[in-house]
């Protein structure tokens, strides 16, 4: 089983502080991104200009933060890190390489190289001798006395590689690396970069050619904040590969071209053809639930997994962006619970209540938080109507009939469900 | 043209006005200067005394004609994209010429005319607070003065726009690029090598050995006043080049040699490397300080005791203060905006905020020492002898020194604040690391 290195739950980045209350128009940079990164992966994220590529890079790399949404890296959570916690685990962990390679001017190309390693204060010898072994795998030891306006964009890069392995990191972190150079030395720098993960190294890397993207192993399309496409390479050649992402690229940019502008329903019912039959899990997937042909909240829906319940069979897109789904009939019974999430916005603070529902089947047990709010009562009426035996200890059914809307229900979990909120500093 | 020029103003109001400040005070004291320059050529003292009073003036007014067009240097090469996009859209040469001529000398010619209603004020300030000596200046021949010191700086200042338009036309393609790398030309590491073969430059250590040990000698030779004239001024040269010699090489020469030991302390090696690069930036304005002022009182040794002295030389040192902390602040604040990558990068890849705020305070404590409190040792010891000779009072002594001390205090605030804001700033926006969506 590989090892999970990152894992984003449907994460949201937004510009615009008036989120919750809704006084302006959001632009949402990240739009509902959910998004795993395992050991060994190369992965790579395309995506038009303003499609959220570098945003997404920042907020996983622990640069920027996320507005909402889960992160965790190595089972931790990120947006429990205070800065400093967030700067040794960067120094620990992660190695960056930026598109104007942000070598110091002022130090040599060696100093750069060791100045994330020297704060380990180890021998300067063995040091000396770990940069040396660096700087000629990437052909760059002749260079190391000199100064990065001395040296070329290719020798500056490929400086900013061994600045960035130094570490040796368990990721690597690459916002378009090629952007400055020409094709000959973006190829070498790419080449060196499938040898690093060929030897172990995990590296997300952003761009937007498609030449550069071939030397991934997946390739992930972004539009407009959200993840549109996921291309794998599985066993194919270097070259079909390239052709499978450009045929993404390109249709989208054809789409837009000749097709007229889709309806946002339109957009929002695309379900999967063949859902495949999802694996019982302790992670907690957090999904809006919907029935199909029955109205729901829009808004929720475009910044959530959509959870479509249709008779009996349930289908929602998983981490890695596949169909999955499973049959109610199967269900023998579920578990309803509810979960508080504290939203800091200074005088505007306030806690916002989802209920939590576990399937349990005889394969095991399926773990939801539900987005749902008014609309959630149709949820449970359904389950009533197909006659699965509904568990509800904190009588959440009882609280929908009682206080139909939203805002008298949290008055009321705030009074009655005082373990939720208690501070867990 | 005008048009265009009117929009520029228009919507960089803040960086003119800052400008035209400067250039005002600038002016202002430049016309002082002159002013007094040319009162003493009306009053009949000796010629040790009459040498002496000429020449401070004289040193004052150039040094507020050479910060002029330092300043105008430096906001010209920050305007090296707008003059390459007006060439790009076809402008000749000749025109750029014109529009660098109306936009700066419209700012010049301003700050010139309230320039000498500030120098009057100024003189009028002199006047009260010494009221043992009127200071009779001929306007029309100060003006004059003034005038031809206004031409000068107009030529240098197109001088340097002129070299910059030549090397713009012939890369133009360069400096349209968006990612332009930084061409300063650092310290090159050439005593550092990884080959262990290298010969070490055992030259070098010794010459700056030498270097140190003649330095401190120097300066305390300058306080034995069995000394003659001729030597003390032999040994103040040896100081005055020892010091420029300590502040400019033997800090790199260090840093090279013991890069092996600082690679286990990386706030050294950090701070030492920033420190460089801080001095190659400010080194003309710390090298003015550590130069020209002491000179100023050097010259005072050999001058008869006369009250004249005092009048002359305490507003000048001030007004040169003054002018140096402006340009000193200004080229600062420049020098800031260039580091907010750096600092953004070393935070990146680990560096916390105290280990970032450690880096800067030691890179600050070392330009305290060696940029302030050496030249002031130095300062004083001159001081210490005019003073002992009875040219300046000790009055005096200690009021300049409280000038001295309260300026660079201002200095030392603002660095340490502008610091912070600007850390504070680089850590909390990703945009300082890559182009960001």
């Amino acid at each position: 089983m590989s090892n999970i290195l990152i894992e984003a739950n449907n994460i949201n980045k937004v510009y615009d502080p008036d989120l919750y209350l809704k006084r302006g128009k959001n632009f949402y940079a990240l739009n509902n991104v959910t998004f795993t990164l395992e050991e060994a992966d190369f992965t790579c994220i395309m995506g038009p200009s303003g499609s959220g590529k570098s945003t997404l890079l920042n907020c996983l790399s622990t640069l920027d933060r996320i507005s909402s949404g889960e992160l965790r890296f190595m089972e931790n959570d990120v947006s429990a890190m205070s800065k400093d916690q967030l700067c040794e685990f960067r120094y620990q962990y992660l190695g960056f390489v930026f598109q104007n390679h942000n070598l110091i001017p002022y130090l040599s190309l060696f100093d750069n190289i060791a100045t994330p390693a020297i704060l380990a204060k180890e021998d300067p010898k063995k040091l000396e001798e770990r940069i040396k072994q660096l700087a000629n795998d990437l052909e760059i030891t002749d260079l190391l006395n000199k100064f990065p306006h001395e040296c070329s964009g290719g020798e500056c890069q490929r400086a900013a590689i061994a600045h960035a392995l130094i570490n040796d990191p368990k990721i690597l972190f690459c916002d378009e690396p090629t952007g400055n150079l020409d094709s000959k030395n973006s190829h070498k720098v790419l080449n060196i970069l499938s040898k690093l993960n060929q030897q172990g190294t995990t590296i997300l890397l952003v761009t937007h050619d498609a030449m550069i993207a071939s030397y991934a192993k997946k390739m992930m399309y972004l539009y407009d904040g959200g993840i549109q496409s996921v291309v794998y390479k599985k066993q194919d050649s270097q070259l079909d590969f390239y052709k499978k992402i450009n045929a993404i690229t390109m249709q989208d940019s054809l789409l837009k071209e000749l097709s007229t502008k889709k309806s946002e329903t339109e957009v929002i019912q695309e379900t999967p053809v063949e859902p495949q039959p999802i694996q019982p899990s302790s992670k907690r997937v957090s999904v809006y639930m919907i029935i199909d042909g029955q109205p729901y909240d829009k808004d929720i829906a475009k910044n959530n997994t959509l959870f479509h319940i249709d008779g009996t069979k349930v289908s929602f897109i998983n981490q890695y962006n596949d169909p999955v789904g499973f049959d109610l009939s199967t269900i023998s019974q579920i578990n309803l619970d509810l979960t508080a999430q504290f939203v800091n916005f200074g005088l505007f603070s306030q806690y916002i209540f989802y209920p939590k529902v576990d399937f349990v089947s005889e394969e095991g047990t399926y773990l939801f938080k539900a987005k749902n709010k008014d609309d959630f009562i149709q949820i449970i009426n359904l389950f009533h109507q197909l006659q699965i035996p509904v568990n509800d200890p904190r009588q959440i059914e009882e609280a929908y009939h009682k206080y139909p809307r939203d805002y008298e229900r949290s008055k009321l979990y705030l009074r009655t469900h005082k373990d939720l909120t208690q501070y867990k500093g | 043209m005008l048009s265009f020029i009117q929009r520029v103003f228009k919507n960089q109001k803040k960086t003119y006005f800052l400008l035209l400040g400067i250039f005002i005070i600038l002016s202002s004291f430049e016309f002082s200067f002159l002013a007094i320059y040319d009162a003493f050529v009306r009053l009949d003292f000796s010629w040790q005394i009459r040498s002496t009073i000429h020449l401070i003036p004289v040193i004052g007014a150039a040094i507020a004609l050479l910060l002029n067009v330092f300043i105008t240097k430096y906001f010209m090469e920050n305007k090296k994209q707008e003059f390459s996009i007006l060439l790009l859209a076809g402008t000749k040469t000749k025109d750029l010429f014109y529009y660098l001529s109306i936009q700066f000398g419209f700012i010049i010619l301003l700050s010139a005319i309230i320039g000498v209603f500030g120098g009057m004020e100024i003189m009028h300030l002199i006047h009260y607070y010494q009221s043992h000596l009127i200071l009779q200046y001929s306007f029309t021949q100060t003006i004059f003065y003034y005038f031809c010191f206004l031409i000068i700086t107009y030529v240098l200042i197109l001088a340097i726009g002129s070299s910059q338009f030549i090397s713009l036309d012939l890369n133009l393609a360069k400096y349209l690029s968006s990612h332009q790398l930084d061409l300063k030309t650092s310290q090159k590491n050439s005593f550092f090598s990884i080959d262990n073969q290298a010969k070490k430059p055992f030259l070098s250590i010794v010459l700056s050995l030498f270097i140190l040990v003649f330095t401190f000698y120097s300066m305390k030779e300058i306080l034995n006043q069995n000394n003659s004239i001729t030597i003390l001024l032999f040994y103040y040269s040896f100081a005055l080049i020892g010091l420029i010699l300590i502040i400019t090489k033997t800090i790199p020469l260090l840093y090279d040699l013991f890069h092996h030991q600082l690679l286990k302390h990386p706030i050294c090696l950090n701070a030492l490397a920033l420190f460089q690069d801080f001095t190659k930036v400010m080194s003309s304005l710390i090298l003015l300080v550590a130069c020209i002022i002491p000179t100023i009182f050097m010259l005072l040794l050999n001058v008869p005791s006369s009250f004249v002295i005092e009048t002359v030389t305490v507003p000048c040192f001030i007004m040169i203060m003054i002018m140096i902390v402006l340009c000193f602040i200004l080229r600062f604040t420049l020098y800031l905006k260039e580091q907010q990558t750096s600092i953004a990068t070393i935070h990146a890849v680990g560096y916390d905020s105290k280990k970032l705020n450690n880096i800067v305070f030691l890179k600050n404590l070392i330009f305290f020492i060696l940029g302030i409190l050496i030249p002031l040792a130095f300062i004083l010891e001159i001081l210490y002898l005019v003073s002992q000779n009875g040219v300046i009072s000790q009055s005096a002594i200690v009021f300049v020194m409280i000038v001295y001390i309260a300026l660079y205090t201002l200095i030392v605030v603002y660095m340490f604040i502008q610091e912070k804001i600007m850390q504070r700033k680089v850590i909390n926006n990703v945009k300082y690391l890559n182009r960001g969506e």
